[in-house]
């Protein structure tokens, strides 16, 4: 219990729950916990780490799509030179630098022998696009525009006249070659 | 003179209680994690993830040194001390009935050993004090160039029987 000037006795919570007669307890306790709350979603949302260089730096990946056609490394080569695009979100990816080509194989269970068979898939071929890109690098993410890289995530690319799933199979930095 | 209300006695003891909570969790000593573990000690642990039926792409893009990570959390669970892999195999139950393991060429079975700085109670093991580390348990493990699904096998290294 707290005395006033005027000498009246004061109790610390009045009858109407409010704190030396001023401020409701109840709203003490809403402003304690949205500052919590506040607290918690920055630090909640700021677990990125810090970038280790805000510049941007040459890099080259390569990505893998299968099973393709004669028809489509015709549409892939034309684009050498060419900026290349997320087929889904729309965002620029980078631009391609070369698009190499390896027969198709499959791989089938041969029950007589008991093995694995590879089998190569006459007119169907894997292609290999490299792309040039400007990357972000972190500690933990390689980044070029608004797309992550690494090694075995799946691109949807996209380029004049064709579109494709790819998977990432090759990642080059400049710091690699030192 | 007024006598001092129910309210008042409960809501001094809360806040004592909040106030005394608070600093005894700052002035322990021993780690106390985010999830309220408390009596935890740090250890020196390595940990190895297997992956199965990778191809050469992934294991070229790995290399000892690198710091590996939840993918989903970005918690670091540790730095790469050694790579191994092993042919990757599949049973195949031939026509005869025999069941046989054959080999599948140019896949393999890799295995990833990272040191870590795990904390240790009773009742679980945490990287970075927050990510439950479980044997059997499958998670998305990154480096700065690789993404992997891979799965938590030892708390160990790399041995010939896993």
């Amino acid at each position: 219990m707290a005395t006033t000037r005027k000498g009246e006795d004061v109790m610390i919570i009045d009858k109407k729950g409010r704190l030396f007669g001023k401020i409701s307890i109840i709203d003490i306790l809403i402003i304690l916990v949205l500052i919590a709350i506040i607290i918690f979603a920055y630090k909640f949302f700021n677990k990125k780490e810090v970038v280790v260089n805000d510049d941007t730096v040459d890099m080259y990946y390569t990505v893998e799509t299968r099973n393709m056609t004669k028809e489509f490394i015709d549409q892939v080569r034309n684009n050498e030179g060419k900026s290349l695009y997320n087929a889904v979100r729309n965002y620029y990816i980078g631009e391609m630098v070369s698009c190499e080509v390896e027969p198709f194989y499959t791989y089938e269970n041969n029950y007589e022998t008991g093995t694995v068979d590879r089998v190569e898939c006459e007119g169907k071929y894997s292609v290999y696009i490299k792309i040039k890109g400007s990357a972000k690098l972190s500690e933990k993410d390689i980044t070029v525009g608004e797309q992550e890289i690494k090694v075995g995530m799946q691109l949807a690319v996209k380029g004049k006249g064709f579109a494709t799933n790819t998977w990432i199979v090759k990642v080059e930095l400049q710091e690699d070659a030192k | 003179m007024k006598k001092i209300r129910m309210i008042d006695i409960l809501i001094i003891v809360f806040v004592v209680a909040i106030v005394g909570v608070f600093f005894l969790r700052k002035s322990d000593d021993k780690y106390s994690s985010f999830s309220g573990e408390r009596d935890m000690n740090l250890t020196d642990m390595s940990l190895t993830y297997k992956t199965t039926g990778v191809r050469n792409f992934t294991v070229d893009a790995l290399k000892v040194g690198d710091t590996l990570f939840d993918y989903d959390s970005g918690v670091k669970l540790g730095i790469v001390t050694d790579i191994n892999t092993k042919p990757s195999k599949e049973l195949i139950v031939k026509n005869n009935g025999e069941a046989v393991e054959a080999v599948r060429g140019g896949y393999f079975d890799l295995y990833i050993t990272i040191d870590s700085k795990v904390y240790e109670s009773d009742s679980k093991y945490l990287a970075n004090g927050s990510f439950d580390l479980k044997i059997n348990s499958d998670v998305k493990v990154s480096t700065r160039k690789v993404l992997i699904s891979s799965r938590l096998v030892n708390f160990g290294a790399y041995s010939e029987e896993l």
